[in-house]
């Protein structure tokens, strides 16, 4: 496996931890926290500093270790885990979150120093009540891995007195007060650990604030400037750790370390011996595989560590995941494929269903009506284009992932409580989609928390619990994926809506809209600024850019609100930007394709059922409703058309933002799925016109934008409501 | 004597560097006195490179000192045990 991959590994470890350690920090913050939550923390951000050391990412390997200090002190009971700390733990996970980003290319590595000097500052102050007392401290940062990071230039601890005693001072005892004898450990880093950034000082001083002390240290084998290589380790370190410690406390520090067997960790004289250590020969990796000086012979009483030998504790989670991905990688259960490549290989469906559909109806017009293999064919073709598809498939999860973290800063900037509750994470959509959704729901989450739900205080004068809730969900609605984003807030405001929609010429004074449509009024340009919208319903900030980006996507947005009770905003996307199953008409010479998640059902009506209601306008009355007949040869401007309803096909169709229409066509020819092509990458932007498709003919249809064709009907409002 | 300022940072990169050039002024035969004062990021690898070089030589070979030590120096050599090997503690000004 190449680097890069390792490192892709790495990333996506990050990421997993970033998002296991947030929704512990979360279930903290709830106060539905236990031991294991803490933990959960811990490992994952104790495996993010390891490979961030293994990959050289120093900053983020600094801070990490801050961090991580804390959290262990938090999990020892030494940190009260207080509403303060839970605090600084989530903003230190949101500069950790940001370090990875910054790894990732997703912006520039945060300035964490003043983080760091809170974790630092969190180190010292109360106690939880009853905790064990601290025990030795590492020289208080003023010697940091910093030394070897980007982020050191503290000033020193005034009072270095924990530091280690050199091994002029050490002692050499075995403390044995706690009826345990110690632990001692023989370290002799190797080349490995300088190249791979494992800082053999680092785990030193996490040794240090176990409470361990170095009991000597061996520099012989340093040789001469003129035979020095920067590449090599020479020192070796013999310690002692209190006996109280568990093994796996002990050995922890020595996770990242590039060869296990530079480790040997066993109970001081009196423990029980399970392996001799032999001196061995070191190989440096960075010195080209030649020998190195071999690290000091081991007392006969330590435990040596193999690397087959089993060990007592699970490996960490950070290694251990890499291990797994690799062995998966090895067993051929997943392998990584550059995008443009996928991308390629759905374009190539997408076209071999077109030519499939070609020959099919080739075939078919030439009376080969009963081959079983077309049948066969066209399965296959299914099944493929469905795999292909599912290929792209990702998690939404990706996108909530980043909503705790919008929804923590609007709390800060706003005094305003939230409980996020999140639900259908692994709801899984296109990738193209995915990734272009974040915007509209980053306006959504910000416009409901900071416009739709109320001030602890505006919430308890009307009954409310003073914590707004705000709910975001994703579930499969047949063809479509649905994302929700609901609070509980004020709602809207829908006279205050209308009266700014009128003052501001959006809508006339005279204008009789249902509470449907004045919802719609606020993704118009002319609400999308806070100051409008928050001063009538506390709705509308880039509301038409979550409408644009939306309907951009082929979707489209719905409102449920009321007033007092709060809202529900739902985005309806589709599964995939690439297919759409489509009803295909005709109108006079021309083929048209109806995308049927807006088709309800279609109709021929009597002779006098349809009727004028003047300026060229036509109604239907559909078992109660009255419904708008449009004809779409009339708004696309296709001469020939049948004008007569009862000699066409009426076909009743559902939008988001304009109720239920009826789009007039000659006649229904087909069925079927059909293969997105984007007009305006082949000609350009056409109004009620949602892209184009090849038919199996050959000829080229054009999808229709319903949406769009619907809003035609009147030219003001439905027109600015589609802008 | 010559004045050799140790590198800021003494990474694996400033020790190569640094090794460079005090083996440069070893096989000259000069003595010569090493700055430490300058020295805000410091590792394994830099304090064996001036373990190498400051240990006591064969009688005859140029004399070399550290004549001062960075905070970050300091304690690093602390840390690892060694302020006594490179002569920090009893001899060395604590430097800028």
């Amino acid at each position: 496996m190449a680097p890069e991959d390792i490192q892709q590994i790495f990333l996506q470890e990050c990421e997993e931890g970033l998002a296991s350690a947030e929704e512990a920090l979360l279930t903290i913050k709830a106060g539905a926290h236990d031991q294991e939550t803490i933990n959960t923390i811990f490992r994952a951000v104790h495996s993010i500093k390891g490979g961030a050391g293994a990959f050289g990412f120093l900053a983020l390997q600094s801070f990490t270790h801050h961090f991580e200090t804390v959290l262990d002190k938090a999990r020892d009971g030494e940190l009260l885990l207080d509403a303060a700390l839970t605090e600084l733990l989530i903003s230190a996970f949101d500069v950790l979150a940001d370090h990875v980003a910054a790894i990732r290319g997703a912006g520039d590595a945060p300035d964490d120093a003043a983080m760091i000097d809170a974790l630092r500052t969190a180190l010292t102050i109360k106690p939880a009540a009853g905790a064990a007392a601290p025990g030795p401290q590492a020289p208080a940062l003023s010697f940091d891995l910093g030394t070897m990071m980007a982020a050191l230039s503290q000033e020193p601890d005034p009072d270095p007195s924990g530091i280690a005693p050199s091994d002029a001072t050490a002692s050499d005892g075995d403390d044995t007060s706690d009826g345990q004898a110690e632990w001692e450990i023989m370290f002799a880093p190797t080349g490995g650990d300088l190249i791979n950034g494992a800082e053999p000082l680092l785990v030193i001083r996490e040794l240090i604030e176990l409470g361990g002390r170095i009991v000597s240290v061996n520099a012989d084998r340093v040789p001469p400037v003129d035979a020095f290589d920067p590449a090599a380790a020479y020192v070796t370190w013999r310690l002692r750790l209190p006996g109280t410690l568990d093994e796996a406390r002990v050995r922890e520090p020595f996770d990242f370390v590039s060869d296990p067997a530079s480790v040997a960790i066993a109970r001081a004289p009196g423990s029980p011996v399970a392996d001799h250590v032999a001196p061995r020969p070191q190989t440096d990796p960075a010195a080209g595989g030649r020998p190195v000086p071999a690290a000091e012979p081991l007392p006969d009483n330590v435990v040596r560590l193999e690397r087959a030998e089993p060990v007592s504790r699970p490996a960490p989670p950070a290694a251990a995941a890499v291990a797994d991905a690799k062995a998966k990688a090895a067993n051929g259960a997943t392998i990584r494929v550059d995008l443009e490549k996928l991308d390629r290989l759905v374009d190539l469906v997408g076209e071999l269903v077109i030519t499939q559909s070609m020959l099919s109806q080739r075939l078919l017009s030439s009376g080969m009506t009963r081959l079983e293999e077309l049948t066969d064919l066209d399965q296959l073709t299914r099944e493929l284009q469905d795999s292909a598809m599912a290929i792209r498939a990702q998690p939404v999860r990706s996108v909530f992932g980043r909503v705790p973290r919008i929804v923590r800063e609007l709390e800060a900037s706003t005094g305003k409580r939230v409980n996020l509750e999140v639900e259908g994470e692994a709801t899984e959509l296109d990738k193209t989609v995915i990734e272009r959704i974040g915007e509209p729901l980053t306006h959504l989450v910000r416009n409901c928390v900071d416009h739709g739900i109320e001030t602890p205080a505006e919430r308890i004068a009307c009954g409310k619990p003073p914590e707004g809730r705000l709910r975001l969900s994703a579930e499969h609605k047949g063809s479509r994926i649905v994302i929700s984003v609901s609070d509980d807030g004020r709602g809207i405001d829908r006279a205050r809506v209308l009266e700014i929609a009128v003052k501001r010429g959006i809508v006339p004074v005279d204008a009789k809209l249902s509470d449907e449509e004045i919802d719609q009024l606020i993704f118009a340009p002319g609400f999308s600024t806070a100051q409008q919208v928050s001063s009538i319903s506390g709705r509308g900030v880039g509301m038409d850019v979550v409408r644009q980006n939306v309907q951009a996507l082929g979707g489209r947005v719905t409102i449920q609100s009321t007033l007092g009770a709060g809202s529900t905003f739902a985005l309806a996307l589709p599964l995939t930007l690439a297919i759409v199953d489509g009803m295909i008409v005709s109108v006079a010479d021309q083929t048209y394709i109806i995308p049927l998640t807006h088709v309800v059902e279609s109709l021929r009506p009597e002779r006098g059922a349809v009727q004028s209601t003047g300026f060229g306008n036509r109604m239907l009355n559909v078992r109660g409703s009255y419904l708008p007949v449009l004809g779409v040869g009339d708004k696309l401007g296709v001469a020939g058309a049948i004008s007569e309803p009862a000699e066409a096909v009426l076909i009743v169709v559902e939008t988001e933002g304009l109720g239920t229409a009826i789009l007039m066509v000659d006649e229904i020819i087909d069925q079927r799925q059909v293969v997105i092509k984007s007009l305006e990458t082949h000609y350009q932007q056409v109004e009620g016109v949602a892209g184009a498709t090849i038919l199996g003919d050959g000829r080229v249809a054009l999808i229709l934008d319903v949406e769009g064709i619907v809003a035609l009907r009147d030219g003001t409002m439905p027109r600015l409501l589609a802008s | 004597m010559t004045h050799l300022t140790l590198l800021p940072v003494l990474d694996r990169d400033g020790v190569r560097v640094t090794a460079g050039e005090l083996r440069a002024l070893s096989d000259a035969g000069t003595s010569f006195a090493l700055d430490g004062s300058r020295v805000e990021r410091i590792g394994l690898a830099g304090l064996q490179l001036l373990i190498s070089v400051l240990r006591a030589g064969a009688p005859g070979d140029p004399e070399v000192q550290l004549v001062k030590a960075s905070t970050a120096l300091r304690d690093a050599a602390r840390l690892a045990g060694v302020s006594a090997l490179l002569g920090i503690e009893a001899e060395v000004d604590h430097g800028a």
